[in-house]
């Protein structure tokens, strides 16, 4: 019960777990972001799937979306700029949450579009279902840990920030 | 200390980030093969306006499914035309709208709209095609691309005082 606690204790600081699932959610979001730049069209074509926005206005989440996730991506996975990143990535993912429920209450079935690995051949089944909200609300919760730990061990925010204390 | 959760700082980077993501998104759309091009309201409205090619018109033609619209001068049109075809010049303005207004119930028929003018060079077909629009008609119109010289050229059939 107590290695419990301390294991908890020293998450939330943040310790090697942390930095294991930062870099590996930039790494998720540098690959979906890569996918859905090389090809907009078919992002576009998901965003439509969704049927939240208007359609003239499709294109403007689709230049701009995977451009964020791959900036997103690379940024936690350097470690600069954690929580600003990481806040942005909870905002993300509640969205996609949102949108996923409110089509799954109306009944639709599609695939989600998320990180298209299917792509690279890993088979997986990416329809939309409650299931797929419960994974993104799990990758909220990630993202939040990341956010709320004080230390983030392998990253460019700790050296520029080592630096500033040597300068003191 | 308090260790706060959420902060200025936090935001306002958050803010610069997106800033960030929404310009480069927009550069590299700019250069991207697969890019989405950005187009006017107007050129949404008007993209019901297809060209075709003086072969596609003839089919057209022969299946007597559409209707063809001159807009060149009347003075152009007695001389030479494209056999029952229906005279709307665009210019001038008020002659225009006063045969659109007259021949709209026509224009309206089940049929294709076919419009040709003299060619490339002339934006009359067009200007017309969206004058037609904005009276509220909702199909394709066609625009012979390269207008009735080339439909002469073919030998397809035309009526009219210089024949």
């Amino acid at each position: 019960m107590r290695m419990l606690r301390l294991f908890i204790k020293s998450f939330m600081y943040g310790n090697i777990i942390t930095v294991v699932l930062r870099i590996s959610m930039g790494v998720l979001f540098l690959f979906s972001g890569a996918v859905k730049i090389i090809d907009p069209g078919t992002f576009a074509r998901v965003i439509i799937q969704y049927d939240i926005i208007p359609e003239v206005l499709v294109p403007y989440p689709a230049i701009v979306l995977p451009v964020l996730e791959i900036m997103l991506g690379g940024m936690l996975v350097a470690g600069y700029r954690i929580r600003a990143s990481s806040l942005i990535s909870m905002a993300l993912m509640l969205m996609f949450s949102i949108f996923i429920t409110v089509n799954v209450v109306r009944g639709q079935n599609f695939d989600c579009g998320c990180f298209e690995l299917n792509r690279i051949g890993i088979g997986i089944n990416e329809n939309i279902s409650v299931k797929l909200v419960l994974r993104d609300l799990v990758m909220l919760a990630i993202f939040a840990a990341v956010y709320q730990a004080r230390r983030h061990l392998f990253s460019v925010d700790s050296i520029i920030e080592k630096k500033r204390l040597r300068q003191i | 200390m308090m260790y706060r959760l959420i902060n200025w700082k936090t935001i306002k980077e958050s803010v610069i980030i997106i800033i960030i993501a929404v310009i480069a998104g927009f550069a590299i759309n700019l250069f991207h093969p697969d890019g989405f091009q950005m187009v006017g309201r107007q050129a949404l409205n008007y993209k019901k306006i297809l060209f075709i090619s003086t072969l596609e018109a003839r089919i057209k033609y022969e299946s007597s499914s559409a209707l063809f619209v001159d807009s060149r001068s009347p003075g152009e049109f007695e001389e030479s035309r494209i056999p029952g075809a229906l005279s709307i010049p665009s210019a001038p303005e008020a002659l225009s709208w006063k045969r659109i207004r007259k021949y709209f119930p026509e224009l309206n028929k089940p049929r294709e709209l076919v419009v040709y003018c003299t060619g490339t060079s002339c934006g009359t077909s067009e200007e017309l095609a969206r004058r037609f629009i904005e009276m509220g008609y909702d199909r394709h119109i066609y625009i012979i691309r390269m207008g009735i010289p080339e439909w002469e050229e073919l030998g397809y059939p035309v009526e009219g005082r210089g024949k």
